[in-house]
């Protein structure tokens, strides 16, 4: 059973991630751009969530282990939003993140993958 | 990873099922891997300390498994900038052999599906990164809301 995983999201974590991955889509970077958006303000990349997912799943394993893992069905339901944290949890083949007011954000299924497809490639 | 370069914008008019980007060669850096240990706190030693990541099977420090996605956004958008507006939907993972850094890895893409209506402009993209001697990263399947191309 891994234990939940907590992340409190800033604007500045997500302009330093923009600058990591060179994502500098004004929706995570740009709030007065954002603000004018239909989402109303900046939201996270989706990449930097699924960082968490990963780190979550790692969590107390060395990192290797991951090798055969797979996420399928990962869905965004809900933007991630600075100044919010965000809880990542899971069991029995599922994970999910949750905003503190108890929202799920996104969903996904944990499954061991194909050995086989992971050496053939 | 460098400031974005002024690249010629990814339109979805430029799009169609099929289409592939890459091979293209990229290492993660030392550099890269710090800032991802500052951004996440995510600091397990295999990633920077090499003594460790020896003790458990590793030629070097191995690379996030946290970057993946970021590796496989950059397979299509390596040569490429995303116009404004565009946001991932959904992904599909498989994680594999782990790759070392400062290993000259592989990314790739391939465009598998499209699906345009008044409301949405989804794309479906198939990426992959592969380590210096050719094992499977990562496998990530993209499930993106394209931009609208201006006019």
């Amino acid at each position: 059973m891994r234990p939940d995983l907590v992340k409190q999201v800033s604007q500045a974590m997500m302009e330093r991630w923009g600058e990591l991955s060179e994502d500098t889509n004004p929706l995570h970077v740009d709030p007065d751009y954002a603000q004018g958006s239909r989402y109303g303000g900046t939201i996270a990349h989706g990449h930097m969530v699924v960082a968490w997912l990963t780190e979550w799943l790692r969590a107390g394993r060395e990192p290797g282990m991951l090798r055969g893992l797979r996420l399928r069905r990962l869905r965004f339901l809900q933007p991630v939003r600075p100044g919010t944290s965000y809880r990542v949890r899971g069991g029995d083949g599922r994970v999910e993140i949750v905003r503190e007011d108890g929202q799920v954000v996104l969903t996904a299924l944990v499954s061991e993958g194909d050995q086989e497809e992971v050496s053939n490639g | 990873m460098s400031v974005t370069k002024a690249l010629p914008p990814l339109r979805l008019a430029d799009l169609f099922v099929g289409r592939r980007f890459g091979p293209d060669p990229f290492i993660v850096t030392p550099s890269i891997v710090e800032l991802y240990m500052a951004i996440t706190g995510d600091r397990h030693p295999a990633y920077h300390d090499r003594k460790e990541a020896r003790r458990l099977g590793h030629a070097a420090p191995v690379v996030p498994f946290g970057l993946v996605a970021v590796l496989a956004r950059r397979a299509y958008l390596g040569s490429y900038r995303m116009l404004p507006g565009g946001v991932m939907a959904g992904q599909d993972i498989t994680f594999g052999t782990p790759g070392v850094v400062g290993d000259t890895l592989s990314l790739s893409a391939e465009i598998t599906r499209i699906d345009v209506t008044e409301i949405r402009r989804a794309v479906e993209l198939r990426c992959e990164t592969r380590t210096g001697d050719g094992q499977l990263l990562a496998r990530v399947t993209i499930d993106a809301r394209w931009p609208e191309d201006p006019e």
